[in-house]
């Protein structure tokens, strides 16, 4: 994921899961660039809890509990009256409601670019980087596997 | 729908507070108990209807309820709706007719739905009498109810241990009616 440029950063889906992957610090540093966000009530948390991951054997088998993960989230309303939601993993609850914060603000659409361009974009850049490089690692350490026939008949 | 969201308990000894009142309001029938909760529930719902649905329901029961407090609630407990004879838990702005309501089976009886009565006031309406478990004696207050509906109070305890239970709420007050109360006018 987020690898292709062509990724819309405006999706709402999109934004989230970048907010989520990144951590409190780095999303605080990115705003000091930003316009401010907007004063805010708490609707729900910020709060801990567990979440359950499901996967299926195989990628497409039957789907089983792979265990639980601690989860952080929070809602928020900004002052304009939009609903922000964070979930990010850990107990982090700083960032679950930055992350609610910051979803508030990005669907006003006042603010919508310059926080695309100050805080979503440099995120999903980093996240982009972080996976090419694990993956050139892995390329580098690549074996390739090949079978040798058998010459005997 | 997302506008009229406000907050909902902000820590869980406000629950536990809640459900120590409902508690001991269940134990004393008639008894009224107030909640001081910090909380502004949507304008269909009293804070004490709002505070016993937030301590109450969860993800595992049905609720009926008004249109504008069911997203509300729905967001904060993860609370099911329902038509009013399916549900756990009914909240009503007067009193109505109760026999629709599941009152439970005979091995478990305990599945009898709630009705939270959510009225302007406890103390006004008919005299009434109640006795039975939690009360010493007899008491005679007044309640906002009907003739009917302590009518269908009565017979409903010919399917005891079936039944539902109630609680009148008003305002920040609360008074339960566990299904074990016997009432009569007067």
């Amino acid at each position: 994921m987020l690898l292709d440029p062509a990724t819309d950063l405006r999706a709402r889906p999109t934004w989230l899961g970048i907010l989520a992957r990144a951590d409190a610090d780095r999303i605080a540093h990115c705003l000091t660039d930003a316009p401010a966000l907007p004063d805010f009530t708490r609707l729900r948390g910020p709060e801990t809890g567990m979440a359950m991951i499901r996967a299926r054997m195989g990628g497409s088998g039957a789907a089983f509990n792979v265990g639980e993960i601690t989860i952080a989230r929070c809602t928020i309303r900004d002052v304009t009256g939009r609903i922000g939601h964070g979930y990010a993993t850990g107990r982090d609850l700083v960032h679950a409601e930055l992350v609610a914060r910051i979803d508030a603000a990005l669907q006003n659409p006042v603010l919508q670019d310059r926080l695309i361009d100050a805080v979503v974009a440099p995120l999903a850049a980093e996240i982009a980087a972080r996976r090419a490089a694990i993956e050139a690692q892995a390329q580098a350490t690549e074996v390739k596997f090949f079978t040798l026939a058998s010459m005997r008949s | 729908m997302s506008d009229e969201l406000s907050p909902g308990f902000n820590d869980i000894h406000a629950s536990q507070r809640c459900f120590r009142a409902i508690l001991d309001a269940m134990s004393h029938p008639g008894r009224t108990r107030t909640l001081d909760e910090a909380l502004d529930p949507p304008p269909s719902l009293s804070v004490a209807a709002a505070c016993c649905l937030l301590a109450l329901t969860d993800a595992t029961v049905l609720v009926a309820l008004p249109d504008d407090a069911a997203n509300w609630l729905v967001f904060h407990t993860g609370a099911g709706l329902a038509p009013p004879s399916r549900a756990d838990f009914i909240v009503a702005r007067a009193p109505i007719a109760i026999t629709n309501f599941s009152g439970g089976t005979d091995e478990e009886p305990e599945r009898g739905a709630t009705l939270l009565l959510d009225v302007p006031a406890l103390d006004t309406g008919i005299r009434v009498r109640l006795s039975g478990p939690g009360i010493a004696g007899s008491i005679t207050i007044s309640l906002p109810l009907t003739t009917d509906f302590i009518r269908q109070w009565r017979d409903q305890h010919d399917r005891a241990p079936c039944g539902i239970d109630v609680i009148l709420c008003a305002g920040r007050s609360l008074l339960a009616m566990p299904r074990s109360v016997m009432m009569e006018a007067i």
